[in-house]
């Protein structure tokens, strides 16, 4: 062919080579794009042909455009996405959580424990003064409100939660979406091209997409060599081709509280728990705030059954007229130990002082509770109310709700003593808290209405303070429901385990992080640009354009040479 | 945030610029972590920064804040008890002043004025007394008990009366470390006159609570025994456990429940305080129980046993409560017939009968008491068998009798008994044995006794004594009404007279005589002074007399005042016919002599109309033959002391004089070992505080070392952490301005 041939070779030539400055720039301009993945430009040597038993090269050919990536190590990054975002976040919870329990301020629970049982202390002190009674149910119901307040505030925690996972479900299923129609285009873009990634940005977009999708969920990707990529968590697809499945939230109840789960929308089947923020937040709210919630429900109910049973025994300043008890039982002829009291009464008995207000007189009963199973005569709650009922001068009757109410006849009036059963704690008889857990612990309001009501002694004068001195040693009793720890006790080793379990959450999220960021290092090297690298190319892609040029005019020159002979 | 390593190849400008956007972002964090640590002084803002450090700060907080109330309760516990030290001091004082009137007032060459003189002191000291022991500290009366709001000690008809109890009121200075912050007023003062009732062995009922068993030491750590029974199919053998039971019935229902009737267990009808297990049928049957291994539950139940046709337990011993029966007192015979009975009960000079008729358990009891108005307090000996009844009044004498019956002394209270030992009569006198002392009875007969109760220990032995001499016919008995001793001789002629020496006087042995105190006429029960306390006699010449009696006290008395209404006309004296009552003679002419029957007559016995109109008007015996009570119980404290101090001077009573000084010089030993634990305590509360001091001193630093920000070590990684990250800014921004672009 001859100079035509050269001619031809040397404008392909020029074609490449700006190409490959077009590529360069390209890859400049997108040097502070995230998640971009440079292209390179693929050249091979172009197809020699024979001529005169010669074979003579004819040029470069260019192949297409690539993008430098390395896909194992994107499915690294994804696994390394999904366990780093559930630590992050499960971390994050650990945080919140810590702040309000704020346990190493002033305003925290164990302190307003410590205040409350100073404050009971007090009163022993100088129980002469009335003040200092008030005083006492001031700091109970401050620290029943801080109870209450922390339940509160991890509940909307939970809340926050809850809304945290719809949110991040919406997102998922918008990732899922784009990613379907990405894979669309990409094989529309690709079906002619001899190269799988010739649809470079979006492909950069889908890798984004897959991305963030791995950090919300675990997520397994193959790529297809049509260019579709197919997304996998656990055993079920998110998308495969243009197929998508989606996620949806759910509400299911957690001990109670209403809490969201997620799931695959079309085939019900639950979420893959290999990581990622749905997991870490679900696992967070449950685990974390659940678990805690139980513990705090634990502690609450243990300091109400125990102040109770200690309180119930004992006298204030003034006597009962009348009195209804703050629990009810769903069934007023089972055994009391059997009729759905959030408190469980045993065999033993109570006695019941009727004071007649004009003589002073006192007639005194033993009202036995037989829970002992044997015989078939448990006390039932109307077999209770019977027996008070038969001791002169006191009326029984059990309230439509459940609950026991006893009145006096007029002239009369009645205390409390030696309950060994604890029924009237389980019944909310001539008790100091009501309610049965960390959402509704408060200070009864027969007491709080009249503080005369505390009953800090046993009988004796107006400062007889030997209720009031077991009531104040209950912080240091073992107690049965919390494995016969202190409450004091069983509250620090909680808050010692939240902070340890803080810590190493922490320190596991670091870790995972670090990971993380060291395959994203990684990526980056493989797949960032480099703008000196860049400049090296242009400055080679210009210098070979130049002598293609140089090639071309040398023709020009030849041919002219030709023409003028 | 943690930089990853660098592979070798190249490095793209994004990766360098995530890396510097790390490191500079990590160092921006630590910079405001130690900005953080400088402003609130902290270490670490949540527990999760620090763990080991946070778990030790929020049991250091704790301890620090539980600290500072024990802190606090110890101040209020010192500033009560300095108050109660220097109050005891004050009354100290007085005993030594009190010594000091004894001192001057005892002995023959002291003038009566001169005691009458002491005796308005001792009303001083006792007002003084009564000013320091009434001490208001803090708005409570720091030795009325638990009763700190009402004043402790007042002055009462009787005495001077007790109004709090003998609780301590106490606070914590530790983990269950408990202090009084007052002194039992039971010690200080020793305010109640105890009667402490003996042993009156109720028999087992089954509402006993187990806790109330083996004399109050009750029946713990129940857990499983085993009973075994044959009923002719060979042993069957039960594990039964008893966690759980309450009372004796929850025993009964629990050993009988896994046998479905083949085993009886009821209380022991014979001995009326154990349990006793049998076997319904066949008459062959067996029972045995044995304890597990290691426990000795059946042992404390008393039914532990080999096979037996039945097991009779062993005495559980119950002690009193209030819901206990009388009727189950003595083991179950009871307290006697209470109709038309009851007890006499005497304090100061109120005197009731206490009505027992229809009364079931021991709070009625208590209630009916209370109810008759008596300053007293009620409860039970400290070891839970007998009943004890206090009085509250000091300078009052305290004493529980009989009204006819035996209720008292069933009950167990009633304070002269046969076996009361002579050395306690008379507040601890006893009586006079010292040879020349012996009891000497003139009889009716005229035979005049020497009897020696040299020998003599408790009041049975005088009683048996007595009655050794005329078996049947000189017969000594405990008075049926009241308390004391009655000498009666059934035989014929003139009065039975008793020598009123000291040792007649010591047993309170008296005859009817002029001396003789209205108030001890009719067993004890004196005479009527409901008004009009009037004697209307109507003399034969038709003369009409109002005798008013009001202040008459004695036999004397009354004889003199009839004597006074005609004189030598209306003639009053002793009985001439050998009875134990009043004759009156009247010379005058006309009808007959007659006394209306009002009912202080009918009490001394002349109420009636002469027979003839020539005899006297016989009265009828006022049964004046009683013993006094020679042991009336009294508190033993100052003001009991200081009252009958002031009683002694102002009769002159030299050996009442004497006694109470011995008595005043015990109760000042007492007492001064009472002060003596006041300061020992104040001594422990100093040394609780030091420790406290001390221990807050380490706490603190401790909580320092753990928690608070060393500012020093902080502003030094501050500077360093600035000039990092200023090399870094500025390593960063130099490093990114190379570029290969601008050689293009």
């Amino acid at each position: 062919m001859g100079l035509n041939s050269a001619l031809n070779v040397a404008s392909r030539s020029l074609a490449l080579f700006s190409t490959g400055i077009e590529v360069a720039g390209h890859n400049v301009a997108n040097s502070s794009t995230p998640g971009f993945i440079r292209e390179v430009l693929d050249i091979s040597t172009a197809q020699p042909y024979e001529k005169g038993g010669l074979l003579i090269g004819t040029g470069a050919n260019l192949d297409g455009i690539r993008q430098e990536i390395d896909i194992h190590l994107e499915q690294r990054i994804y696994g390394s996405n999904a366990d780093a975002a559930a630590a992050q976040f499960s971390s994050g919870i650990y945080q919140q959580f810590q702040t309000i329990l704020n346990e190493l301020g002033e305003d925290d629970l164990s302190t307003h424990l410590n205040t409350f049982v100073g404050s009971i202390n007090d009163l022993i002190n100088q129980p002469e003064v009335l003040g200092l009674r008030s005083a006492v149910i001031d700091q109970a119901t401050t620290f029943a409100d801080k109870i209450t307040k922390i339940r509160g505030d991890v509940d909307n925690l939970r809340d926050n939660q809850n809304s945290e996972i719809d949110n991040l479900t919406g997102e998922a299923n918008q990732l899922i979406d784009q990613i379907a129609e990405f894979n669309v285009q990409i094989v529309k873009l690709e079906a002619s091209s001899n190269f799988s990634s010739n649809a470079g940005g979006l492909r950069t977009q889908r890798y984004e997409a897959l991305n963030r999708l791995s950090e919300i969920l675990p997520i397994e990707v193959r790529n297809t060599a049509t260019g579709s990529a197919e997304v996998f968590s656990g055993t079920n697809y998110l998308v495969l081709g243009s197929q998508t499945h989606h996620l949806e939230s759910f509400n299911e109840s957690n001990d109670g509280f209403p809490s969201q789960s997620v799931r695959i929308e079309e085939t019900q089947s639950p979420l893959d728990s290999g990581g990622g923020e749905l997991n870490g937040l679900i696992s967070g709210r449950d685990s974390i705030l659940g678990d805690f919630v139980g513990q705090l429900d634990s502690y609450a109910s243990a300091i109400i059954f125990e102040f109770n049973k200690i309180h119930s025994s004992g006298e204030g300043l003034k006597s009962f007229e009348d009195v209804t008890g703050s629990y009810a039982v769903d069934d007023s002829t089972a055994a009391l130990n059997d009729a759905g009291l959030a408190f469980t009464p045993k065999h033993g008995s109570f006695e019941i002082k009727v004071i007649d207000q004009g003589t002073g007189a006192i007639n005194t009963s033993v009202i036995s509770i037989d829970l002992d199973g044997l015989g078939g005569n448990d006390t039932s709650l109307d077999d209770l109310q019977a027996a008070i009922s038969g001791v002169t001068n006191l009326t029984a009757t059990v309230e439509p709700s459940g609950e026991l109410s006893i009145s006096a006849a007029n002239g009369y009036e009645f205390r409390f003593g030696n309950d060994t059963s604890d029924v009237l704690a389980s019944l909310g008889i001539n008790t100091f808290f009501t309610g049965t857990s960390s959402d509704d612990i408060a200070v009864n309001s027969i007491i709080s209405n009249d503080s005369a009501f505390f009953a800090t002694g046993q009988g004796g004068g107006d400062s007889d303070t030997r209720n009031a001195v077991l009531l104040a040693g209950f912080i240091d009793n073992p107690i049965e429901s919390l494995n016969d720890v202190p409450i004091g006790d069983f509250y620090e080793s909680l808050v010692s385990s939240i902070a340890q379990n803080a810590a190493s959450d922490g320190a596991l999220a670091d870790g995972l992080n670090g990971f993380r960021d060291s395959l994203l290092g990684q990526r980056a090297q493989i797949s960032g640009v480099s703008l000196d690298e860049e400049a090296v190319l242009i400055l080679q892609y210009q210098q070979a354009y130049q002598a293609s040029a140089r090639i071309v005019t040398t023709i020009d020159e030849l041919f002219n040479t030709l023409i003028s002979l | 945030m943690s930089l990853g390593p660098i592979l070798s190849g190249r490095l793209p400008n994004s990766l360098a610029i995530s890396r510097s956007t790390q490191s500079l972002q990590s160092q921006n964090i630590y910079l405001q972590q130690l900005q953080d640590q400088l402003s609130t002084g902290q270490r670490f803002q949540l527990p999760g920064e620090e763990p080991a450090h946070a778990i030790r700060t929020v049991v250091l907080q704790s301890v620090i804040e539980r600290n500072e109330q024990i802190n606090v309760n110890t101040q209020q516990n010192q500033s009560f008890l300095s108050a109660t030290d220097s109050a005891l001091n004050s009354i100290g004082d007085i005993f030594d002043q009190a010594k000091g009137i004894i001192l001057s007032g005892v002995g023959d060459s002291v003038t009566d004025a001169e005691r009458d003189q002491l005796a308005t002191e001792v009303g001083t000291l006792i007002d003084n007394a009564l000013n320091t022991a009434n001490t208001k500290h803090s708005g409570r009366y720091i030795f009325a008990g638990t009763d700190t709001g009402q004043i402790a000690f007042e002055r009462s008809a009787q005495g001077i009366r007790y109004n709090g109890d003998l609780l301590e009121t106490s606070s914590f200075i530790g983990v269950d470390s408990l202090i009084a912050n007052n002194v039992n007023p039971d010690e200080a003062f020793r305010p109640f006159a105890k009667v402490q009732g003996v042993d009156v062995d109720p028999s087992l009922a089954t509402s006993a609570k187990l806790s109330s068993l083996r004399g109050g030491d009750g029946i713990s750590d129940l857990g499983p025994i085993e009973v075994t029974i044959n009923i002719g199919a060979g042993n069957v053998t039960e594990k039964i456990d008893l966690t759980g039971a309450d009372t004796i019935q929850d025993i009964i229902t629990r050993l009988e429940a896994p046998f479905g009737g083949a085993l009886n267990v009821a209380l022991d009808a014979a001995s009326g305080n154990g349990l006793e297990l049998s076997i319904n049928l066949p008459d062959t049957g067996t029972v045995a129980v044995t304890d597990i291994q290691g426990s000795n539950i059946a042992k404390s139940l008393g039914i532990e046993s080999t096979a037996v046709a039945t097991i009779n337990g062993t005495d559980l011993n119950p002690t009193l409560s209030l819901q206990t029966t009388l009727a189950s007192l003595n083991n179950g015979t009871g307290i006697g017939t209470t109709a038309g009975n009851g007890l006499l009960i005497t304090q100061g000079t109120k005197s009731e009968v206490v009505d027992l008729n229809g009364l079931t358990t021991v709070e009625d009891l208590f209630n009916e008491i209370k109810l008759a108005g008596f300053d007293v307090s009620l409860g039970f000996t400290e070891d839970g068998s007998g009943l004890e009844i206090s009085s509250r009044v000091s300078g009052a004498n305290f004493s529980i009798g009989e009204n006819g019956g035996n209720n008292a002394t069933l009950l167990g209270i009633r304070t002269l008994t046969a076996d009361t030992e002579l050395d306690e009569l008379n507040g601890g006198l006893g009586v006079h044995r010292d040879g020349t002392n012996s009891l000497d009875i003139t009889r009716r007969d005229g035979t005049e006794l020497e009897i020696d109760l040299s020998a003599t220990r408790t009041i049975q032995d005088v009683l048996d004594t007595v009655n050794a001499i005329d078996p049947g016919v000189l017969v000594a008995t405990l008075n049926s009404t009241g308390n004391g001793i009655t000498i009666n001789d059934s035989g014929a002629g003139g009065l039975l007279v008793i020598e009123p020496n000291q040792l007649a006087q010591d047993l309170g042995l008296q005859t009817f005589s002029e001396t003789t105190a209205l108030a001890d006429l009719n067993e004890g029960a004196g005479v009527s002074n409901e008004s009009p306390n009037v004697v209307t006699i109507t003399q034969r010449d038709g003369a009409i007399h109002n005798l008013d009696l009001s202040s008459a006290d004695t036999v004397q008395d009354v004889i003199d005042a009839i004597n006074a209404l005609d004189p030598g006309v209306l003639v009053a004296s002793l009985s001439t016919d050998g009875t134990n009552g009043f004759s009156i003679a009247d010379s005058s002419v006309g009808g007959s002599l007659i006394v209306d029957a009002t009912q202080l007559a009918v009490d001394l016995g002349i109420d009636g109309t002469e027979a003839t109109g020539t005899a006297p008007l016989i009265g009828d015996d006022v049964n004046a033959q009683l013993g006094l009570d020679n042991n009336p119980q009294n508190p033993a404290g100052i003001f009991d002391i200081l009252s009958r101090l002031q009683t002694a001077l102002i009769n002159d009573d030299n050996a009442q004089l004497q006694n109470l000084d011995s008595q005043m010089a015990e109760e000042l030993g007492r007492f001064t070992v009472v002060r003596g634990r006041v300061g020992s305590r104040l001594k422990l509360l100093d040394n609780v505080q030091d420790q406290l001091l001390d221990e807050n001193i380490q706490l603190r630093e401790s909580l320092s070392i753990e928690f608070d920000a060393d500012l020093t070590e902080t502003i030094t990684n501050l500077t360093n952490a600035q000039t990092i990250m200023q090399a870094s800014l500025q390593v960063t921004s130099q490093t990114f301005q190379l570029s290969l672009f601008n050689f293009l």
